[in-house]
């Protein structure tokens, strides 16, 4: 599960939050005085290596960017060794060229684990231009389900109600370049509707 | 009500006299028994705030609504209600009635009013705790202890802290107040000394009260400093 605002234990060190990952797998005591598995730990670097923050592994979480913040909670998640990524609006709070970094990382790293991601965004750039499969709810119901490039104005209009779609499909069609074999699907539902 | 004003002016000279009574301080030739009351006195306080803490962390964790269950919250908000209802002279007389005149009474009592006080403060801290961080550590399946060792106790550490430091001083004021009613400590040595018209013993104790509490604070500051 990566989560919408990082959801990181803010006064524990980025090392300790991947750890944290391991909860469901370590003993009470063990966990309080941190003594994981040493594969638990050399998982933990290998991944914080892998997302960039190798150098980062002792500072505080609250002393990380929104970005750094966002990679910490994906090698979070990935500790667990999942089978299937849940990922909830993962970058509503980042800036677009950090949203776009974290999108891919999290699509990148589905495709060297054969993952699957199930991601809600409420992105349309940001879905359609990562996502293979994009589905549309409204008030709880399929209102959509098909590739990012069959995402038309009818079909936000569906999702999402009446609106100018124009300027949020105006990239010339240009359609997401997926060259990645797991399959992440995309999830689009209205704020609210759980 | 009337006002005797001979009277009240004869006040200000014996009032004048007691205190000068006060000086200078004699820290010698009760210096045994000074020493055993202070000695009492901080083993008391260490006691009774560890003897406290211990149990007012899991008072304060079922006494936080977005923790416990409905009837475990009401419980334990029913012992924080008593355990501040009652000033500690009065519990204390209770204590010393149950288990007689010493230190054991007034470290009993000291912890019981530790309860209410850290575990009220630390129950509002812990509901006012980032819910997301337990959530968080809930989905990587960690247990519930888990989930309170990482999701909250992070968060409330530094109150817990500052709380804890400070009813250090409030434990080891009290234990002078305790005394007066037979619970043991410093305060029983101020008493008989004064019973005793030996203000100038009296006026070291007071003195030697008055430096440890600074010693507290200013320990407490260094202790805060290094853990935050």
């Amino acid at each position: 599960m990566i989560f919408q605002e990082y959801a990181l234990i803010e006064r524990l060190t980025v090392m300790e939050n991947a750890l944290s990952g391991r909860l469901g797998y370590v003993g009470f005591w063990r966990s309080w005085f941190r003594r994981f598995p040493t594969t638990d730990v050399a998982e933990a670097f290998t991944l914080l290596i892998r997302v960039g923050l190798s150098d980062m592994a002792n500072k505080r979480a609250d002393a990380l960017s929104g970005g750094q913040r966002q990679r910490v909670g994906i090698v979070r998640a990935l500790m667990q060794r999942p089978e299937l990524l849940l990922v909830d609006e993962p970058t509503a709070s980042l800036d677009p060229k950090t949203s776009r970094q974290i999108m891919r990382l999290i699509l990148e790293l589905c495709t060297e684990r054969g993952l699957a991601a199930i991601i809600n965004i409420h992105d349309v750039a940001l879905a359609r231009q990562f996502a293979q499969r994009i589905v549309g709810l409204r008030a709880g119901v399929i209102v959509f389900d098909g590739p990012p490039n069959s995402l038309d104005a009818a079909a936000l209009t569906a999702i999402y109600g009446d609106e100018d779609w124009t300027a949020t499909l105006g990239h010339g069609g240009k359609v997401a370049e997926d060259e990645h074999r797991s399959a992440v699907p995309e999830v689009e539902r209205l704020a609210g509707l759980a | 009500m009337e006002i005797n004003w001979t009277r009240a002016a004869e006040g200000w000279q014996r009032g004048g006299r007691f205190l000068a009574a006060f000086v200078p301080p004699d820290f010698t030739s009760k210096w045994d028994d000074i020493a055993e009351g202070l000695l009492e006195s901080v083993t008391m306080t260490v006691v009774s705030t560890v003897l406290g803490l211990a149990l007012s962390v899991p008072v304060a964790v079922g006494a936080a609504r977005n923790l416990a269950p409905r009837p475990v919250y009401l419980l334990c908000r029913a012992v924080l209600v008593v355990s501040r209802t009652f000033q500690e002279v009065l519990i204390a007389i209770l204590f010393v009635a149950m288990f007689g005149f010493g230190p054991l009474a007034g470290t009993l009592t000291l912890a019981f009013a530790t309860i209410g006080f850290v575990g009220k403060l630390l129950a509002e801290d812990i509901e006012a705790t980032d819910p997301a961080q337990l959530e968080a550590m809930r989905a990587t399946g960690g247990s519930f202890l888990q989930g309170l060792a990482w999701g909250i106790l992070p968060q409330v550490k530094p109150r817990l802290l500052g709380l804890s430091l400070y009813r250090v001083d409030i434990n080891f004021r009290e234990s002078a107040v305790l005394g007066i009613v037979g619970a043991g400590g410093i305060g029983a040595t101020l008493n008989t000394s004064l019973d005793r018209y030996e203000f100038d013993t009296a006026a070291a104790i007071l003195l030697l009260i008055i430096l440890i509490v600074m010693v507290c604070e200013y320990v407490s500051g260094v202790i805060r400093r290094a853990a935050l």
